[in-house]
């Protein structure tokens, strides 16, 4: 959960959230003691937490974590290389799993400098050793932090890195997508997209569940590759997992409000908004978006609308997963559509607030819709 | 300079056996059959001092306890004439090798095989040993019936708790290479695992039914097949279709190129040939 999101848990339009990742970077172990009870209450026990001890970047803005009992005292100068510096690691996150009654406990990983097999089989090795910690008390995961750019580097390497990570103990994989692609810009390197799919799909496939966080609109790509979940925040993309992200808290346009729309599948500003109902392009997915006559409300009246936008994206995200696990909606029919209404708005003149809100990544995301779904058939 | 019988009539002297007759020669070691209580046994007569390899082999098969795993009895050394050599012995296998039966098996036994030896995996790899080297000559049997095969040979053993003995700039990896994995070819150490062996028991079973590997297309050498086969191309359409035909279809998984699409478990393996 990022900054300031606890009270989002409680909002009545987000009833089909069944869980949520508990950030260590930004609440202390008592807040979130605090909410986890909270919340628990409210909801029958149904509620999941996942407990991710975000221990992926030595050196950067460390927020509460050094408050949390898993903490290493040599966070900093440790060597993450060795099985043995994540020994007493594995064993004080799974304890702290336990006191806080967390269904889902991912293993500790951190961010390599390389990613190659040994990273791999060493955080393998790590999220094994957990599991052992974890004595039936909570689902233990693995943390599988991958770079886009190096799953992409050949043909076969996400096929490699899946079977690395085959060999763990752990029945759940948490997989967090490490890119060097800006803040609130889209990921549109089709074959990166498509190498994330292949991973995600080939572990699945191995009996293996898939939670996806950090995600956005990408959602659409990772739940066609057959992700079991998907984790996304209050920021939309930008906040996805960089390092910056870790960093500079007040940057990033985290509080400026935007709206998704889905028949752009774009995070579009107000003035984007109002010219979209003009062009009467809104999505039926906008039109039953119960946020959505707020939202313009508050346009309208020229009022702040930041936590509408938040709630309401949240809501969008929750009913497209919905939709594509069911088999309602297929996320190459979106794209579709996105593209067709993409070149209508350039047909009319209608740009977007933002100069590089051009839709240009839906080819992307066409193509490695395509990649993938030839890929699958030859595999089958 | 004694001769190896004479060595091995010395070591029955000593070690309360009768000497039969000379069973075999390999690389490493020279095996005769000998004779206890009425039981037939297999003394293995090393070549050379044991290896730190060969001493894995030992620990290996010390480790494992299953009714389809080579038995090792006694592991010893003789002192004779002022030179010292090294013995072990192990349960005789008198039915052969599944080499010797290549060609005479129909389906329902290479599933009734694929059954008792997926069990044994499964027990292999439960101790985090990988034996590397399976193929028909290490398929052996107690009789003439199929009923009771026994995976022999833990020379190339690999215990995955312990360092690597292969050097990393090897081409190859240890191992046959016409039943070896894509990543044992490769010598991509992070993916040897309980599936590599998984890969060469699905090549040898498909051997020993079709007398074709896999992954052989019409007028391949072995050399070009091994090729394939590191180059993590697919099997032939033709050994897919085979085996979907005549009911084994696990068998087409347990031989895919990358591990995570094989049974990344042995107990789903093992529950495949149920």
């Amino acid at each position: 959960m990022a900054d300031k999101s606890q009270n989002l848990l409680d909002d009545q339009h987000l009833g089909e959230y069944v869980g949520a990742v508990i950030s260590p970077v930004n609440y202390t172990e008592e807040e979130t003691l605090g909410y986890m009870k909270r919340l628990r209450m409210r909801s029958d026990g149904s509620f999941s937490f996942v407990l991710d001890p975000q221990l992926y970047f030595p050196g950067s803005e460390e927020g509460q974590l050094p408050g949390w009992r898993f903490f290493p005292s040599q966070f900093r100068s440790g060597d993450y290389t060795s099985a043995k510096y994540w020994t007493d690691i594995a064993k004080n996150v799974a304890t702290v799993g336990k006191d806080l009654h967390a269904q889902y406990v991912a293993s500790p990983a951190v961010v390599p400098k390389v990613y190659d097999n040994s990273y791999f089989e060493l955080m393998t090795t790590v999220a094994t050793s957990f599991a052992d910690h974890a004595d039936d008390r909570f689902e233990p995961m693995q943390s599988l932090i991958v770079s886009t750019r190096d799953l992409a580097a050949t043909p076969e390497r996400a096929m490699i890195v899946a079977s690395i990570v085959g060999a763990t103990a752990c029945k759940w994989i948490y997989l967090m997508l490490d890119t060097d692609v800006r803040p609130r810009l889209e990921l549109s390197d089709a074959e990166r997209l498509f190498a994330v799919m292949k991973l995600i799909s080939v572990l699945e496939r191995a009996g293996k569940r898939v939670l996806v966080g950090y995600t956005s609109s990408d959602v659409l790509l990772w739940k066609t590759a057959g992700a079991t979940a998907c984790a996304t925040g209050k920021f939309f993309n930008v906040r996805r997992f960089t390092r910056s992200r870790f960093e500079d808290k007040e940057e990033g346009g985290g509080n400026l409000p935007y709206w998704f729309e889905e028949s752009l599948l774009a995070f579009v500003r107000a003035a984007d908004l109002k010219r979209l109902k003009v062009e009467k392009v809104l999505s039926n997915a906008t039109v039953r978006n119960p946020l959505a006559e707020d939202v313009l409300l508050a346009i309208e009246k020229d009022v702040a609308w930041v936590k509408l936008s938040w709630v309401a994206y949240m809501w969008w995200f929750a009913d497209v997963e919905k939709r594509l696990s069911s088999g309602d909606t297929k996320a190459k029919d979106l794209f579709k559509i996105a593209q067709q209404v993409w070149t209508k708005l350039d047909r009319h003149d209608v740009y977007m607030s933002e100069r590089l809100n051009t839709g240009e990544w839906i080819q992307a995301w066409l193509q490695a819709d395509a990649d993938f779904r030839k890929w699958r058939d030859a595999l089958s | 300079m004694m001769t190896a019988q004479e060595v091995g009539v010395a070591i029955c002297k000593k070690a309360g056996y009768h000497f039969n007759e000379p069973a075999g020669e390999g690389s490493f070691k020279h095996t005769f059959r000998v004779e206890r209580g009425g039981v037939f046994f297999a003394l293995k007569l090393f070549k050379e001092p044991p290896t730190e390899r060969s001493a894995r082999e030992i620990e290996a098969m010390l480790r494992c306890d299953h009714p389809n795993i080579a038995k090792l009895v006694a592991v010893d050394a003789i002192r004779l004439k002022s030179n010292t050599f090294y013995y072990q012995v192990e349960e005789y296998l008198s039915g052969g090798t599944l080499t010797e039966r290549i060609g005479s098996l129909d389906p329902s036994r290479i599933a009734s095989l694929a059954r008792t030896l997926s069990a044994a995996l499964h027990h292999i790899g439960s101790h985090n040993l990988v034996h590397r080297d399976l193929k028909p000559d290490n398929i052996m049997f107690r009789d003439s019936s199929n009923a009771d095969p026994v995976i022999v040979d833990f020379g190339l053993v690999r215990d995955l708790s312990a360092t690597s003995l292969t050097a990393t700039w090897h081409m190859r990896g240890p191992g046959s290479p016409f039943f070896a994995a894509p990543e044992q070819l490769n010598n991509e150490k992070e993916l040897i695992k309980p599936w590599t062996d998984q890969f060469g028991l699905g090549v040898t079973l498909a051997y020993g039914l079709f007398e074709a590997h896999p992954y052989a297309q019409p007028r391949d050498s072995p050399e070009t097949i091994v090729t394939r086969v590191a180059e993590r191309r697919r099997p032939s359409p033709a050994f897919v279709a085979a085996c979907n035909n005549a009911g084994l279809r696990p068998l087409v998984r347990m031989v895919l190129p990358f591990p995570i699409e094989r049974f990344i478990r042995t107990h789903d393996l093992v529950d495949a040939w149920r």
